[in-house]
């Protein structure tokens, strides 16, 4: 009975820590390019304001 | 400097403009990706003309010629060549054109006359024979035309490009830095071979030298800064000639026989496959029947049955690396690509090798396992299941191959990509052995020949299906 | 410097939030679900006569099964759409399903991993379905590494989508080949029968709430693949415009730098 439990646990472990896991990874990595995406248009778009004053 | 016109300056000798115009852009705009090298390029080309695209270094003149040559999209705008898109209408194209690039795109172990004689089958040139041996003595080559095309100098390989090029008297002639490698008489008698060779050829050229400009052509176009201006565009143009006619269309089996001719040809005189195969499987052969010598005392067949296919298909993936990875290493799959010929004849001939070289590892592993594990494994069952796995396995390696071309480590990862679609064939072929050697199982026959010939054909279907989306480019 | 204003300008697309309303209510959702998943596989549905309590682990490991066929036909479908309209966008749909699939892949081959050691007393068996599950895996890992190893990013996308069909057409064709050649020693299979209507309820639940986790994950994967696209393509602007300044800067005579 306890070793089910243990494999039932260990199974279900895995599955959640894999998806939680890839989730988060994949939404910090969407925040990290889309702030240096951001702040490269920032860059740029002050470099073309002082080329054209 | 004014802008060149978008339309074609009215001709010099008034006479009616009939002929189209031999090269037209049309506010062309090329580079990589999302990155512009030149924009919005407007030009035209009548027949005969000479034109030089003058410019430093870097300012996209060659982005400009291979897009021209249909060897990488515009971002925007049309080109057209001879009256042909040369996006939408790539083939006709190809027919009206003549490409010359830094590099040579030519066979180093065929010689210089069978280069050109290869390629006007490609081509269809009518009198092959003596368009040939005319084209050599215009480019001076005529005295080593029996010399393989390594062995020649740089700039003697540049001549033999120029020649190779103005076979077919292409509609436009794009030459690419012809001075890059030309020694400076060949240089001064480029015009002369260019009215020797094809008089009709409308002629664009890149250089960074203006002398060389002057020399070669009668119109001079710069580039720089990513746009394109012509100085003196007002100037008096030459009457154009009719446009020479450009190549015939050469039917599918027939440029397949020349592919295939070629590759014999080149197999022949290099050995740059065979041999190696052929001591691998010996090799690999062995070394399996050596893993499983205990075990093969109770279940011969079984470990006849893993080893041969299990190799066919390690060698299937290993040849697969070289198959068209050879000809982009040597340079020569531009020559391919540039060829107005149903590109799937170059899948058919490769298709071909590849078959032939499975077959032959294919018996070598027969009489092989015969003889190490004393089977009788030399009968008509053998030899459809191995004809049923050659085909299955050339023509997904051979896709993958052409598939891997632009890719890095193209070595490590032809395995990677070959193995799992391959396994299926690996299985079925071991069925079909044990099916032969022992006869149906207990369990009722499995219908192995059925699922053989099922995946030789979705996988040919598959291969001619999707060929042509991995080398449009 | 026109023209690469209108391309900044051109490039701001609107990006979907990372988390607004709509997000609240799917991941509120996505947690119920869940935790009503748990609570039907943990208690609401009986104990299996022969396998006791271990084939509660079979609810996630068919939902995630399940999930990873669906996302490798995600994948087949996107790369068709890509080679046909040319759009990055299926192509980044492409790379984000062939991904996730890979992911639920590895989960239903641990989970069934553990199952069977439990059941059948081993960790590894060549039962058909186990074997089928590992060769789509490898297929997709090569998918993923052919991505990998190419840089033109056209070419990548179109040399994908051509193997990201071949690879789903095999899949049927492993299937049968894998079926029969076990054939020649069958094992023992899953008894199928005794599912009480509570099991199938549960099962229902079950793939319900990993589907909606499996959209959410292809979704924010694909989002991950838009905003990488996006700067990419800034740095190609970032190359024009150094490409003009240097080109203005310097000398621009076409003699110069030779």
């Amino acid at each position: 009975m306890t070793q089910e439990l243990v494999f039932l646990f260990i199974g279900y472990a895995v599955i959640w820590v894999l998806l939680f896991g890839y989730l988060v990874f994949v939404t910090g990595r969407i925040r990290g390019v889309r702030d240096a995406v951001h702040d490269v248009r920032q860059e740029l778009d002050a470099q073309r304001r002082q080329a054209s004053e | 400097m004014k802008p060149v016109a978008t339309r074609p300056a009215p001709l010099a000798t008034g006479e009616p403009d009939t002929e189209p115009p031999a090269l037209t852009l049309n506010r062309l705009t090329v580079g990589f990706g999302r990155r512009q090298v030149l924009r919005e390029v407007s030009l035209s080309l009548n027949p005969g003309e000479r034109v030089a695209l003058l410019g430093p270094n870097g300012a996209g003149k060659t982005t400009l010629l291979r897009t021209l040559a249909t060897l990488q999209p515009p971002l925007d705008g049309q080109a057209s060549i001879g009256g042909a898109d040369v996006v939408r209408r790539k083939r006709a194209a190809r027919r009206h054109l003549g490409f010359v690039g830094h590099t040579p795109h030519l066979i180093g172990h065929l010689t210089a006359r069978e280069n050109l004689a290869f390629l006007s089958s490609l081509y269809g040139v009518t009198n092959a024979g003596s368009r040939v041996a005319e084209a050599l003595e215009v480019v001076g080559l005529a005295d080593l035309a029996d010399r393989r095309a390594r062995e020649l100098s740089r700039g003697q390989l540049q001549r033999l490009s120029l020649a190779a090029a103005a076979l077919h008297h292409p509609t436009v002639l794009l030459l690419d830095e012809p001075d890059a490698s030309l020694d400076r008489d060949a240089v001064r008698a480029l015009p002369a071979m260019l009215d020797a060779l094809c008089p009709a050829s409308a002629v664009l050229l890149s250089t960074h030298d203006p002398e060389v400009a002057a020399q070669v052509a009668n119109r001079r176009v710069i580039v720089d800064r990513g746009r394109v201006s012509e100085p003196d565009s007002s100037g008096a143009r030459p009457a154009a000639p009719s446009a020479p006619p450009g190549a015939l269309s050469v039917p599918f089996f027939a440029a397949a026989w020349t592919l295939l001719r070629k590759d014999a040809l080149v197999e022949w005189r290099a050995r740059e496959q065979a041999p190696a195969l052929l001591a691998f499987t010996l090799l690999i052969t062995v070394l399996f029947d050596m893993a499983f010598v205990i075990p093969a005392a109770s279940d011969a067949p079984a470990v006849a049955a893993g080893v041969a296919w299990a190799t066919l298909l390690l060698v299937a993936s290993l040849s697969g690396v070289r198959l068209f990875g050879s000809e982009r290493d040597a340079g020569t799959l531009t020559c391919l690509r540039l060829a107005p010929i149903d590109q799937s004849a170059v899948f058919a001939a490769k298709y071909v090798v590849l078959a032939t070289h499975l077959l032959a590892v294919g018996l070598l592993q027969l009489v092989l396992l015969s003889a190490l594990l004393d089977l009788q494994l030399l009968q008509g069952g053998m030899f459809a299941t191995l004809g049923l796995v050659t085909i299955s396995l050339s023509a997904v390696t051979a896709m993958l191959s052409a598939l891997a071309l632009e890719s890095r480590a193209r070595e490590v990862l032809m395995p990677l990509l070959a193995v799992p679609l391959a396994i299926p064939v690996m299985l079925a072929g071991v069925g079909a052995t044990l099916e032969t050697l022992q006869g149906a199982p207990a369990g009722g026959a499995a219908p192995w020949f059925g699922l053989l010939a099922v995946v030789a054909a979705v996988f040919l279907a598959l291969s001619v299906l999707l060929y042509p989306y991995a080398v449009d480019g | 410097m026109s023209l690469a204003k209108s391309v900044v300008r051109r490039q701001a697309v609107k990006q979907p939030p990372l988390f607004g309303w709509r997000g609240f209510i799917v991941y509120t959702a996505l947690l119920v679900l869940m935790a009503v998943a748990l609570y039907m596989i943990f208690i609401y549905a009986p104990a299996e006569r022969v396998q006791g309590d271990a084939h509660r682990l079979l609810y996630g490991h068919v939902a995630v099964a399940w999930l990873a066929f669906l996302a490798f036909g995600v994948v087949a479908v996107a790369s068709v759409m890509y080679l046909w309209r040319r759009n990055p966008r299926w192509d980044s749909l492409a790379v984000a399903s062939a991904e996730v699939g890979v992911l639920f892949t590895t989960l239903t081959l641990i989970s069934g991993s553990i199952w069977g050691r439990h059941v059948w007393g081993v960790w590894w068996t060549w039962d058909p379905r186990l074997t089928t599950t590992l060769v789509l895996w490898f297929i997709y890992v090569a998918y993923l590494a052919l991505r990998m190893y190419i840089d033109n990013a056209d070419t990548r996308r179109r040399v994908a989508a051509i193997f990201g069909i071949v690879g789903f057409v095999d899949v049927p064709i492993v299937w049968y080949s894998v079926e029969w050649w076990r054939s020649l020693h069958p094992v023992q299979s899953v008894t199928r029968a005794g599912l009480t209507s509570e099991m199938v309820l549960t099962l229902v639940v079950t793939v319900v709430a990993f589907t909606v986790f499996c959209f959410v994950l292809i979704r924010q994967r694909y989002l991950l693949e838009r905003a990488s696209d996006e700067g990419e393509g800034l740095r190609d602007i970032v190359r024009n415009r150094l490409e003009e300044l240097r080109l203005t800067g310097g000398e621009s005579t076409p003699e110069a730098g030779k």
